[in-house]
């Protein structure tokens, strides 16, 4: 038994081992490898699974980036008294400080290097921003093309931004104040009777009290899905709607409230899982929420007949692949590539 | 002549392919892992190795690594195939789990995408403070052994060390399996 679980520790060493040492393999070690391989499906599967450890790293978190940063400080602390034994120590110890960001270099730097002029634009730039500042305050984050990201606010309310959006957080006293500039976020809103939680999409004011919505600003409108509690859509301080769990309304462009409806919750939040579903909407829409995803391949779909074709599946975001795959089985349709695009039109029989 | 050229070609395909594919393949193994499907990913450990047996017996093979990751998404694109002619019309395998336990995967899926996240997070946490540091300076920073030698004040033959430590320790701490 412990002989096997060391086995099973040692190979997957030796797997990792073989994962930093073929980028640079010869042919002999290339051999060399293909012969581990060849020796045991455990061998094949324990490379699997360390490659796919690896580029799981992608998955985790921006606070990864900022731990690494402290991390990179700690650890700086602990080496330095190592590199004084060095032959050059005072080289080394500025590359480092080089390596380990502007910010604290510029903190060294006596401030007679700066010109009068520099600091003269400096107190611009700090005037400016400042003003700046006070027109747009609060804190912005972003999302680019397939990213999703979460975020834990200021008041423990969460947020999750799906690809392509754009929200900026104003936190004050007397509100907790959300522009959702573009594209689509979750909310699950932390109780505070004090400070409403209001979003707003430039057409509506939602505004929640202890709760959890979706919100998708489209081009042509807005969609608002409740999925906990209750929340108030209004377009002015008259007019509002109010929307109960399981419910949905759409806000046109000029502000106009349709009545609510009842929401496909599971499709509404479906993307929090990176996840796709269609009951039965146009192949041309499908390749619209794909297109919004991935940055390539772009899926063009020509003709009428292709476009208006009714599909339902749930599909992974983040792999167009499986939907061209798929839709290549499909009789009528015909699929092309073309650099970074696939083309779809409907096939003559 | 011919035949070199082809095969200077056929690496480059080679590569576009890795590159196309271990995405793909990473998210299966997470996705059959995640859900504790351990049968799968040996299923499909074992037929990706047949496999490499059996083609093997021909030209020889320049880039192992490209090679395996060809067979394995080959492998996982027909493993989601069957999976799919079983339910007539397309689905990804989420649908299946969905089908099973819809209260399970659907009561909480910000509190799941965090806890995701969180999961790797924490695995990473386990490591050494040196071992994360030379893993996510390698990974996400993307810096050559030299770069990262020289910024964590060790030698580049340590660094190699380290790395290998701590994504052996990282695989270990995600599966267990």
């Amino acid at each position: 038994m412990k002989g096997e679980q060391s086995d099973n520790s040692s190979i997957t060493q030796r797997a990792s081992e073989w994962f930093f040492t073929l980028p640079k393999a010869s042919a002999d070690e290339q051999a060399a490898f293909g012969a581990w391989l060849k020796e045991s499906p455990r061998h094949v599967e324990e490379f699997l699974l360390v490659s796919a450890a690896y580029r799981e790293l992608e998955h985790a978190s921006a606070e990864t980036s900022a731990e690494l940063e402290s991390l990179r400080g700690e650890l700086r602390a602990r080496v330095v008294p190592l590199a004084r034994h060095s032959s050059s120590p005072t080289t080394d110890s500025s590359k480092r400080a080089d390596a380990l960001g502007a910010r604290a270099k510029f903190a060294t730097r006596p401030m007679s290097r700066l010109s009068s002029a520099a600091i003269l634009l400096g107190v611009t730039i700090a005037i400016g921003w400042w003003v700046y500042g006070k027109f747009l305050s609060g804190e912005t984050y972003a999302t680019a093309t397939g990213e999703l990201r979460s975020l834990e606010l200021k008041d423990g309310s969460l947020v999750q931004l799906n690809t392509r959006s754009q929200v900026k957080v104003d936190f004050s006293a007397a509100a907790r104040d959300i522009q959702l500039v573009s594209g689509e976020a979750a909310f699950k809103v932390a109780h505070d009777s004090t400070r409403p939680f209001r979003v707003h999409t430039g057409s509506a004011v939602i505004q929640a009290i202890g709760t959890e919505f979706n919100v998708y600003r489209r081009a042509t409108d807005t969609v608002v899905s409740v999925l906990e509690g209750t929340v108030r859509v209004s377009n002015a301080p008259e007019h509002n709607q109010v929307l109960r769990a399981g419910q949905e309304i759409h806000v046109a462009t000029n502000g106009a409230l349709a009545q609510p409806e009842k929401s496909d919750i599971a499709k509404a939040t479906a993307w929090r899982q990176r996840r796709l579903v269609f009951h039965g909407d146009s192949l041309a829409e499908v390749a619209a929420e794909f297109n919004r995803y991935n940055r390539t391949p772009q899926i063009r779909v020509q003709g009428e007949l292709a476009r208006s074709k009714p599909l339902a599946g749930i599909f992974d975001a983040n792999d167009p692949e499986s939907l061209v795959q798929f839709l290549a089985g499909v009789d009528d349709l015909k699929t092309e590539r073309e650099a970074d695009e696939v083309i779809i039109s409907g096939r003559e029989r | 002549m011919e035949r070199s050229e082809q095969a200077a070609r056929s690496t480059t395909v080679e590569e576009t392919v890795w590159r196309q594919y271990a995405r793909w393949l990473q998210r299966y193994l997470t996705r059959c892992l995640r859900h504790h499907d351990a049968t799968n990913a040996h299923d499909l450990a074992q037929e990706v190795y047949l496999r490499l047996l059996r083609v093997d017996k021909g030209e020889p093979v320049r880039n192992y690594q490209a090679y395996l990751y060809r067979i394995a998404s080959h492998v996982v694109y027909e493993f989601k195939l069957r999976a799919r002619r079983e339910i007539v019309s397309f689905d990804s395998e989420a649908v299946e789990n969905w089908d099973a336990h819809p209260s399970s995967t659907s009561a909480d899926p910000l509190g799941d995408h965090v806890s995701a996240e969180r999961q790797i997070e924490r695995a990473l946490a386990q490591l050494r403070p040196l071992e994360r540091a030379v893993l996510l300076l390698h990974k996400r920073e993307g810096l050559e052994y030299s770069e990262i030698a020289q910024q964590l004040g060790i030698s580049a033959n340590m660094v190699h060390k380290h790395l290998t430590r701590a994504l052996a320790a990282l695989r270990a701490a995600r599966w267990d399996l």
